[in-house]
């Protein structure tokens, strides 16, 4: 093995062992304390929207916990995923839809200083919403799944 | 055996006879290609109901869940009584 392809390999390793831990950290900062999934209609739209409660689990405020929708198909394959954020720090998800660019945005360092921190032990409702639209018709999915992506 | 076969042949014959609208038991309907006709085969459908799931298939595209039928105000009170005779393919 050349020097080279070892320190690649160490490289690599150290990644796996790093993402892991990040992994970790984040289920062990917070939870989802309940959760849903229904079909809702607003002004003749329809959406897929997942929503329920995230809850700080660490003994120091958090600023906002990153959440990954998945809808998947019958066979457990994701066919669309989305990302959201508890309801105190949705200020730091995009912006989408008819007149999304001429929405001014804050730097993200500063829309971070705005939100209000989740208290140890507090829990904070959460919605993802996906337009039908959004939703690939083929394959159907079938059943949501929720993940903790990143707590800070 | 020959007996319960029998029956069972009766019997199907039988609730044909008696009640020919209704979907036959084991045969789902497909909502995205369900005619009015079709979904009048349900039980407690209305034409209204039958026109309201046709006019939701058509303005907001193929059904994805049959839980959106949960959407349509004039089907959600017989909701229960469907979900397990349609699918949506």
């Amino acid at each position: 093995m050349t020097r080279r392809r070892a320190g690649w390999l160490m490289a690599t390793g150290l990644w796996l062992v790093t993402a892991g831990a990040a992994a970790a950290t984040a289920a062990e900062l917070a939870t989802i304390a309940e959760q849903h999934g229904q079909w809702e209609m607003s002004y003749g739209a329809v959406y897929y929207r997942a929503f329920g409660f995230v809850q700080n689990k660490s003994s120091k405020p958090i600023k906002y916990v990153k959440l990954q929708l998945d809808l998947l198909d019958a066979g457990g394959k994701s066919v669309y995923s989305t990302i959201g954020y508890n309801q105190k720090a949705e200020a730091l998800g995009t912006v989408e839809g008819e007149g999304a660019d001429t929405v001014k945005r804050s730097s993200p360092e500063e829309t971070l200083k705005k939100i209000e921190a989740l208290k140890p032990g507090e829990k904070d409702l959460f919605r993802i919403g996906v337009s039908k639209d959004d939703i690939p018709k083929k394959p159907k999915f079938k059943s949501y799944q929720l993940k903790i992506v990143e707590v800070k | 055996m020959k007996r319960m076969k029998l029956f069972l042949a009766t019997a199907v014959l039988a609730s044909a006879t008696l009640f020919p609208g209704l979907l036959p038991a084991g045969d789902k309907l497909n909502l995205n290609t369900a005619t009015e006709q079709d979904l009048m085969k349900l039980p407690e459908m209305s034409e209204a109901r039958a026109r309201a799931i046709l006019g939701y298939r058509k303005s907001t595209g193929e059904f994805i869940q049959v839980d959106e039928l949960e959407l349509i105000p004039q089907v959600k009170p017989i909701y229960g009584k469907i979900k397990d005779l349609v699918v949506v393919e």
